[in-house]
Parts: C-alpha cells; sequence; structure tokens
C-alpha cells in the first residue's frame, strides 16, 4: 500500500488506551443498563454500533490527508451553522431541550458534531493568524468565529455544550500564541463575572436569561440538600452520585453488585452519570485505573502534536486534549459533587451515539496527523 | 522514532491536564478512601423498602348485625420482569394458565412495558378468594411453578358485598382514588393506589372524625420494612414497624330480610312489565320505621352491584352502567321524582276535611266524569261515594269535586305539611332532590318566563319578516304602507302577549282538578313519598329519615350513636288524619283496589294503603298508554309501624305491580308465611 509506510509512525500507546477505554465502556455499561430497557444488552448492542460505525468514519478520517481538511474549512463551518439552524427549526425536544433531529431510527445531534467541526475550522482559521494575535482587537474576530456556534447552541437551550465550546477555543488561542496574559485575563474576567452574576442573582434578584431549573443546575452541587426539597429535587442526582461513588470505597460493590445503579436510585447512569457506576461497582482502584487510561491518552496525543510541525495539525490536537479535558473534568467532576450539572458526557464512555461518532472522529483525526507528521516522508 | 520533546506550550497543557487529573483523583480518594464507610452505610440504607400494609376496611352491618359490605382476601398475581430471561415465555404461559380472555400476551407485555418501576413487580390480576374457579387457576398456577421464574401470589383484603346488588345504591363502592381526591385529601395520608368510598355509605363514612381520632370505614394503613438485595429480592423477615389498623363498623337501619324481600320482589315485577313494556326496567322503593324515620329498606333499579367497581368496571360493566336511559347510577328512591297520581289523594281529602269544604259522610254521584269542565275522566262509572269509598275506589270525580271545594292554596299548605315538594332532609343518602309541589305563585313565576319567552320569540320573527319586505318595497308609498301594516301587527302581538300571559300565570280551575289527582307538574321523590305516609301513619310527626345507626369498632366500642330525629309536627286535625287512614283502610278490603292482593292478611295486621297509576309525563311517553304503577301505604292500620313508597316505572297500574312489592314487604316485615 501508499502508505504502509507512515504506519511505522503509528503511536500504539495512544490506540491501546482508546480501545482499553471503549472495552471498559462496554463492560460498565452492560452492568449499568441492564435494567433499563426490557433486552437487558439493548444499550450494549447500540453502543457496540456506535464505536463501529465510529471505527469505520475514522478510518475513513485517516486515509484521507488532514492538510486538505484546511482547505474544506469555510464549507465545514457553514454546514455546521446550517446544521444548528436546522435543530432549532426542525429539532425534536427531549426534557426541556431542542437538540435532536431525526434520521431514520436514530436521533442525530448536531451539537456533538459542531464540536469538532469547530476544531477544525477554528484551527484553519487561527492558523493563518499566528503570531498576530497579540491585541484584544486582534482577537475579536476569533470571538465573532467561534461565537455564532456556540450562540446558537444556547438557543436550544444547551449550556454544557456551549462551554466545552468555549474551553476548546481557549485551549487552542493558547496554542496558536495568544497574548497570554490577556487570555488568563479574558478567561478569569469572564468567570468571575459568571460567579458575580450568579451571586447577583440570588442575593439581589439580578434577572439571568436562563430558565430557574438550569440555575439550580449550576449551583446546587454546592449544598445538594439546599433544593428546595432537601435533596429530593435538583440535588437528587448528586446526591445519589455521591452516595454510589463512596459506597464504592477502595475495591467497590462487585461488577453488577452495586445497589445504587441496579436498584435505580441513581438515574441516567448509562448516559451522563455513567462514572458513578465504576465509582460504585470498581471502586477506587477501578475509578483511578479509567482516569489512568484517560490521562495516557490524552498524554500520547502531546507527544503526537509535539513531533508535528504543522501548525495546523497541531491546533487540531490541542483543541481536541482542551475538550476532551473540559469533558472529563466537568462530568466526572459533576458525579463527585464539585462540578455544576451541565450535562455534557464523558467522552468514549456514556450511552450515545452522536458523541460516540463525535469522539471516534477525533481520535481519527490525531492518528492522522500522526501518521502524516513528516513532510520528508512524502 | 525521531526524539520527541514537549515544547513550552505543550508543557502548559501537561501541566493543566495534571492539575486536573489531580483533582479529580484527589475527590476520588476523599469519596471513597476517606469517607467510603459513611457512604456505604447510606447506600445500605437504601435497600430497605418501606411497605405499607393495607388496614382492613370496616364493614357495613344492617340493624341486626349481619354483614352487607365486607372485606375478604383476593389473590393477587404479580410478575416481576427484572433479571428475567426469557420474559416472553413466561408471559405466554401465565397467559394461557389464567384463561382470561381479556389477559392476552399482548395485554400483560403492555402492562409490564407501562410498569414506571421496572424493578417492582406488576400487578397481573387479582382472583376472588374461596371461588372454584379461582381456586382453580391459582392450583394451575402453583403447579406450574417451574416455567413461571417472576410470578408470585399474595394475598389482600379486598372490598366484598356478599350479597352483590342488594342495597347496592344505599351502600355505595370503592374505587381506585382520583388526583382530584388525592388533592381534597391531601391531609389524609392516601397512597395512589388506594381505594376510596365513591358512593353512598361507603363514601359519607370514608372518614369520621372524633376530636383527633378518625372513625371512619376506612382502616388506617400500616408500615413493615423489608431487606432487598441487589436483585430486590426480599432478604429475611420484614419487621413491622406500625401495625396496620382496622376501620370502623357501620351498623345500618337496614334489615336485610327486608332489603331482600324488596328487591325480590321488585325484580319479579319488573320482569312481568317488561313482557308488557320494553321501557320498563326502573324502579324506586322505600320502607320507613314510621316511629323514628329509620329506612329499614330502600331500592332502586336498574340495580347496581359494588362488587363490579372494585377491580373496575369491565367493557360490559361500563356499558351497562352507562346506559343513558336507565341509568343505573342514580338512586331512584332519592334523586327521582315521579307524579304521585292517586297516592296523591290523601292530601286531597285532608285539605277538603280540614277547611270544613266536606265531611266524611259528604257524597257525590259519580257519572264517570266531573261536571265542572274543564274535567278529567274517572276511570269508572262510581254512582254514590263518600270519602271512604272515594278512597277504596280511587274516585277521580269525588277528588277533583274536593279539590274545587277546597282550593288550590288548601291543597298546597296540606302537602307542604307532609314535607311534598321539599327535601327530607334525609341524613347519610346523596343527591336528595326536593322534587316540585305546584302552586299558584309557582305557576305565575313560570308562566310569566314561559308568556315573555314566547313573545320575544314572536316578535323576533315579526321584525325579520318585515326587514325582507321592507329592503323588498319598490316605492316609498309601499314603504309606508308596510310600516303601517307592521305597527298594526304589533299592537296584535302586544294583545296575544296579554293574553297568553294571563292563561300562563293564572291558576286555572284544570290545574286544580290536575292536582287534586296528583297529576299536572307534581312531582316527588319516593323518600318524600314514604316519608308522608309515615307522617300521616303516626298522627303526623313528620321524622328525618336515616341509614346510620352507630359507630362501633372492632373492640366493640360504640363511636358514635346516631338517634331519631322530628323535623315537624303536623298541625292538622287528629280527626282528619284519622279519616283518611280509615279511607286508605277501604283500599285492601273488599271493594278497594288492591283488596284482592291483601285478603289473605288477618285482621290484626291492617294494611292501609293507597294504589296509584300516573301518567309518567315524558314527552317520550304515550299518555294513554305508559303508566307508572304506584303503592303507598302503612300497617298495622290501629298502631302503624312501617309505612313504604314503592314505583314501578311502567308497571301500567298501581294495584298490577308496586302493590304486589308493597304485599312481600309486609309479609316479611310481619312474618306471614308466603303461600
Amino acid at each position: 500500500m501508499w502508505w504502509r509506510k507512515q504506519w511505522r509512525n503509528l503511536d500504539l500507546p495512544f490506540l491501546l488506551a482508546a480501545a482499553a477505554i471503549l472495552a471498559m465502556s462496554l463492560l460498565v455499561l452492560s452492568s449499568a443498563s441492564a435494567n433499563v430497557a426490557e433486552d437487558s444488552l439493548f444499550y450494549v448492542k447500540r453502543q457496540l454500533l456506535w464505536i463501529g460505525c465510529g471505527t469505520v468514519l475514522a478510518l475513513g478520517v485517516v486515509t484521507v490527508d488532514y492538510r486538505r481538511l484546511g482547505k474544506l474549512a469555510p464549507w465545514l463551518y457553514a454546514a455546521t451553522l446550517l446544521m444548528l439552524l436546522a435543530v432549532l427549526a426542525v429539532g425534536s425536544e427531549a426534557r426541556g431541550a431542542q437538540r435532536w433531529i431525526g434520521l431514520g431510527p436514530f436521533l442525530f445531534q448536531p451539537s456533538e458534531f459542531a464540536k469538532i467541526l469547530v476544531v477544525i475550522t477554528l484551527s484553519d482559521f487561527l492558523a493563518r493568524r499566528q503570531g498576530q494575535l497579540k491585541r484584544l482587537r486582534d482577537l475579536v474576530p476569533v470571538f465573532v468565529y467561534v461565537g455564532l456556534p456556540m450562540l446558537l447552541i444556547m438557543r436550544q437551550p444547551d449550556l454544557g455544550t456551549s462551554l466545552v465550546l468555549a474551553a476548546t477555543s481557549l485551549g487552542m488561542l493558547f496554542m496558536a500564541g495568544a497574548n497570554v496574559r490577556l487570555l488568563l485575563w479574558l478567561s478569569g474576567g469572564t468567570v468571575a463575572a459568571a460567579c458575580g452574576a450568579l451571586l447577583a442573582h440570588f442575593h439581589l434578584g439580578l434577572p439571568l436569561p436562563l430558565e430557574d431549573y438550569q440555575i439550580m443546575r449550576l449551583v446546587v452541587f454546592l449544598d445538594p440538600y439546599a433544593d428546595g426539597q432537601g435533596g429530593r429535587g435538583a440535588g437528587y442526582h448528586i446526591i445519589q452520585s455521591l452516595v454510589a461513588i463512596g459506597a464504592g470505597g477502595p475495591f467497590g460493590q462487585g461488577y453488577r453488585r452495586g445497589s445504587q445503579v441496579q436498584l435505580n436510585f441513581l438515574p441516567e447512569h448509562h448516559t451522563d452519570f455513567i462514572f458513578s457506576v465504576v465509582g460504585e461497582e470498581f471502586g477506587f482502584v477501578g475509578a483511578a485505573f479509567l482516569l489512568g487510561l484517560y490521562f495516557l491518552l490524552l498524554y500520547r496525543a502531546l507527544l503526537i502534536a509535539a513531533e508535528t510541525d504543522n501548525p495546523f495539525g497541531r491546533l487540531i490536537i490541542a483543541g481536541i486534549i482542551s475538550m476532551f479535558a473540559f469533558h472529563l473534568l466537568v462530568n466526572v467532576g459533576m458525579t463527585m459533587g464539585i462540578m455544576p450539572i451541565t450535562g455534557i458526557p464523558l467522552p468514549l464512555f456514556s450511552y450515545g451515539g452522536s458523541s460516540m461518532l463525535m469522539n471516534m472522529l477525533a481520535l481519527g483525526l490525531i492518528v492522522n496527523i500522526n501518521l502524516r507528521h513528516r513532510r520528508l516522508l512524502f | 522514532m525521531e526524539e520527541r520533546k514537549l515544547d513550552a506550550k505543550l508543557t502548559a497543557f501537561l501541566i493543566v491536564l495534571m492539575v486536573i487529573f489531580g483533582v479529580l483523583l484527589f475527590r476520588l480518594f476523599d469519596l471513597q478512601l476517606l469517607h467510603g464507610r459513611t457512604f456505604q452505610a447510606r447506600a445500605e440504607a437504601n435497600s430497605s423498602r418501606l411497605l405499607s400494609l393495607p388496614g382492613r376496611r370496616g364493614d357495613i352491618l344492617d340493624r341486626y348485625g349481619r354483614v352487607l359490605a365486607t372485606s375478604r382476601p383476593v389473590f393477587v398475581v404479580s410478575l416481576n420482569t427484572y433479571g428475567l430471561a426469557n420474559q416472553e415465555e413466561v408471559i405466554k404461559r401465565l397467559a394461557s394458565l389464567l384463561g382470561n380472555p381479556e389477559l392476552t400476551p399482548q395485554s400483560i407485555g403492555e402492562l409490564v412495558r407501562l410498569n414506571p418501576r421496572r424493578y417492582e413487580p406488576v400487578e397481573i390480576a387479582r382472583l376472588p378468594w374461596g371461588e372454584p374457579e379461582s381456586m382453580e387457576v391459582i392450583t394451575r398456577l402453583e403447579e406450574s411453578r417451574e416455567e413461571l421464574p417472576g410470578v408470585a401470589i399474595s394475598t389482600e383484603p379486598v372490598r366484598y358485598y356478599p350479597y352483590g346488588p342488594l342495597a347496592g345504591h344505599v351502600l355505595g363502592y370503592v374505587g381506585r382514588i382520583t388526583k382530584e381526591e388525592l388533592q381534597a385529601f391531601a391531609d389524609r395520608q392516601y397512597g395512589i393506589n388506594d381505594l376510596v368510598g365513591k358512593a353512598g355509605l361507603e363514601r359519607l363514612y370514608e372518614s369520621y372524625p372524633v376530636g383527633e381520632e378518625d372513625y371512619g370505614l376506612r382502616g388506617q394503613k400500616g408500615m413493615q420494612r423489608i431487606e432487598v438485595d441487589v436483585r430486590n429480592r426480599p432478604v429475611g423477615d420484614p419487621e413491622l414497624i406500625i401495625p396496620p389498623a382496622p376501620g370502623t363498623n357501620l351498623v345500618t337501619t337496614l334489615d336485610l330480610r327486608l332489603q331482600q324481600a324488596l328487591e325480590r320482589s321488585l325484580d319479579e315485577t319488573i320482569a312481568a312489565a317488561k313482557r308488557k313494556n320494553a321501557k320498563a326496567g326502573g324502579a324506586a322503593a322505600v320502607v320507613l320505621d314510621v316511629r323514628s324515620g329509620a329506612i329499614l329498606a330502600m331500592a332502586s333499579r336498574p340495580a347496581l352491584n359494588p362488587n363490579d367497581f372494585v377491580d373496575g368496571l369491565s367493557r360490559q360493566e361500563a356499558a351497562y352502567y352507562d346506559d343513558r336511559r336507565l341509568m343505573p347510577y342514580t338512586n331512584r328512591a332519592v334523586q327521582g321524582t315521579y307524579a304521585p297520581g292517586s297516592t296523591f289523594k290523601m292530601i286531597t281529602g285532608m285539605a277538603a276535611l280540614e277547611a270544613g269544604a266536606i265531611t266524611p259522610e259528604f257524597s257525590v254521584t259519580c257519572t264517570g266524569r266531573y261536571w265542572q269542565p274543564p274535567s278529567i275522566k274517572c276511570w269508572d262509572v262510581h254512582g254514590r261515594v263518600d270519602l271512604y269509598r272515594a278512597f277504596a275506589v280511587s274516585c277521580n270525580t269525588f277528588f277533583q269535586h274536593a279539590g274545587y271545594l277546597a282550593g288550590p292554596d288548601a291543597m298546597v299548605a296540606v302537602a307542604r305539611e307532609f314535607g311534598l315538594g321539599e327535601k327530607t332532609g334525609a341524613r347519610d343518602v346523596t343527591g336528595e332532590s326536593a322534587g316540585l309541589l305546584p302552586s299558584p305563585a309557582w305557576k305565575k313565576e313560570v308562566g310569566a318566563a314561559e308568556a315573555k319567552r314566547n313573545a320575544a320569540r314572536r316578535r323576533e320573527a315579526l321584525e325579520e319578516r318585515y326587514r325582507l319586505l321592507l329592503a323588498q318595497a319598490k316605492s316609498e308609498e309601499e314603504r309606508q304602507r308596510l310600516l303601517r301594516q307592521k305597527g298594526e301587527e304589533e299592537k296584535r302581538l302586544e294583545a296575544t302577549y296579554e293574553i297568553e300571559y294571563r292563561f300562563l300565570t293564572q291558576w286555572q280551575p284544570f290545574d286544580t282538578f290536575n292536582m287534586a289527582i296528583g297529576q299536572g307538574a307534581n312531582s316527588f321523590t319516593m323518600l318524600q313519598m314514604a316519608n308522608y305516609i309515615a307522617t300521616l301513619a303516626n298522627g303526623g310527626q313528620r321524622w328525618q329519615p336515616y341509614l346510620a345507626q352507630r359507630l362501633v369498632t372492632p373492640e366493640g366500642k360504640v363511636v358514635a350513636e346516631f338517634g331519631p330525629k322530628l323535623v315537624h309536627r303536623v298541625g292538622l286535625k287528629p280527626q282528619t288524619l284519622a279519616a283518611v287512614r280509615r279511607g286508605m283502610r277501604q283500599v285492601t278490603l273488599p271493594g278497594g283496589t288492591a283488596a284482592s292482593l291483601f285478603a289473605d292478611f288477618p285482621q290484626e295486621i291492617g294494611v292501609a294503603g293507597k294504589t296509584g297509576t300516573a301518567q309518567t309525563g315524558l314527552a317520550r311517553d304515550d299518555p294513554r298508554e305508559d303508566f307508572h304503577g304506584l303503592f303507598v301505604g302503612f300497617a298495622p292500620f290501629e298502631r302503624p309501624e312501617i309505612a313504604l313508597a314503592i314505583l314501578v316505572e311502567y308497571g301500567e297500574s298501581g294495584a298490577g305491580s308496586a302493590a304486589k312489592v308493597a304485599r312481600e314487604v309486609f309479609r316479611t316485615y310481619f312474618g306471614l308465611e308466603t303461600p
């Protein structure tokens, strides 16, 4: 094969870490979803299907030189916006949010794909501006560029995914050589402003453009029993998740023996709260092992970036690492009561088709860059 | 492999990653290793379940303590699909063993699918205890235990009415609580699956607060704790935390034997009536103790079987109860109002006697028609008729004249004395109707409204007609002519209104005649009729009818006692009442309209009564063919004990239907042998 030589560059630990995470996800999912659907393997089968599709998709991405994607960036960007507009126009609603578009028997979640598409297009956008991101006014076009899809996602409303985009852009701006002090000021300022707004909302009655339940979910982790219903309202999830993880102890309750999960005390334990299942059934040993796998995956991605001299490729990897890291921090942090409830999944682990495909696509992109890190090989 | 070195930026990334993973790991360490024990205890607490135990509902008893409504265990077949591998097969097998055509594998699958708590068993069927069919099914299920993993059979106390439809309208029924009721009784701790009294005594005595305690029929729920394992299977013995407390028993004034005799006879009579008139099927009856107003028996037809409601109505049952024409839900004895027909004649007689217009010896000659126009025909030619004979043969001529002599106001006044046209205020019944006692004042009010309505309608038609004509007018001359014409017609309308108003609002002689024989707008409930006869029988004491006698706890403590209550003392001369009672006695003696039915009654019992054959007054009925049969009466004549009022819809005649029922009631009450 013409690209056989390139496979020598392949970063095996990276792939092994990804494969191990996926395998563990199937194992945990079969325990977590056993009592959710009639067919106890329903979710495992579907997830396996998504992983299969994701692998095909990733392999497809690997065969095309990623540098060609840069040329497609404007089209991809336009497609992203169209997709997000479509979901607002014709999307179906679930639990108060409009996030899905029906495609045959499946529901397709455009905001998931928007994440990876924004990474690709913003990488191109920033690669052209490298070294010219010193002043605030240099950053304005970038904010507008990212701001458009972010606003559309916020309209769904999907606060979590918008925040993912913000965190991803921040990491990419840093990688593109933007003024670090400026970035620190801006991000610190935004966080401070958000906290200030929430404080003002609770103490001074400042109106916020968010629904009450959204605000509640943002702050309830600080004291889950203070949800107005003594821990049976918005705090219920967090309390049950804390009990599940804590009860896991050092070695866990055992596979398929976690009472919090198996007796359904913990809702959504096959999607957003799947980390609690790991914590309850495999204990500290298992949960720390899983976190170790994620760390290995991201560390290897950093190494792949290190040997790549193409700025576009480095930016893509920086974006993907930022995105994964933010997902991990917020999702795992949420299950342990140190992060707000924002409803973002655990990458490569939570049940969900769109999110799995998107994550596999991201891995494929990194492998793509991994295989073509040196121009001289061609 | 080339050397890989992280530059400054990538190192910064690595540091951020290490911080993030460090924070997560630290929190994990904190939760699982430092506080693991605390959380383990919390998780274990989560695995104990509190189950409520139903408290047995109190019984409803008759006056002698015989059980009318009770609770009995019922088999509950449930299916726990949690962790069940061959669910479809089990469901198929279960459906075939249950053998209930309404429980197909599909419908059971649907029940399982709709179960909001997947890990808890779902109820599939309830089978009554002690019936051979259900014992058979249970045996079949037990024998096939091996093929039915996840299927459980338990028992639960459930409301049961041993006599089925007997006194169904009086007892009422229980049913699953509705959302509205849950809200309304928020302070009484009902659960969403609880049964609650929906109608009749079951509803009225659901709750009976005395101070802090509730002495209602409803039992107080108990609580037990069970430990469950990861598969939600109970571990060890349940621990009783709060024992359930049974509800209070309600002793009623009903007499089971009398109620049975009444209903049996009603059913036979209705069946006979149906053979002659397809519209038959409805009936109402009340039997009172004339010395207290206690309701000894009360029935309404079509029947209502409270057992039907315990598990919810089947489709077939729902169709029966929703019949728009027969309306089985209605308790006709207290909610249905009917023209009294000839059973009103005692009022007419008393009004004439009291006014001094006639004496018992006063007589008229009946030629088959009252001589004053516009008179109503008598049903026969009776010749010379005095008061007593008038009752015996139910002579329309005599009573029309008596009514004419007494006048409408006197009749209305006497009817009011006996509580006609107003609620009896009976305790323990719901939805009592007031009926309607027409009077000149009432007619003025109703007639004025009708006259105005008619005038407005005619006026509108006139305007409409002239609007068209005027629009088509070809010349100014023609327009003027039309306007003049319209003015004249308006004047004529005004005159019509005056005439009609006078006619509709003024009490007419025929109104008096109609009232005298119990027709026209008169309509009363059988409860009112029975109470009127009881009042007449006991010499003028109008009691408040009632059903509940005492509330007794299961330990035998009487927590509430309900007694008779006098509402009114009739202000008529005792001789007046006595004369009319004597007239009623003639009805069952030779020559009376119901003589043949009571011929074999011993002298000392002496039934006094009055038959009635009333036009139904319904637009869809034929006034020459469709008659309701009535009978009112009391006994014994010398020292009255019970009074009754019976109505059989489309019973053709009083003697041919209602009087037969009355005869069975009296027979049972006085212990006469049935021939």
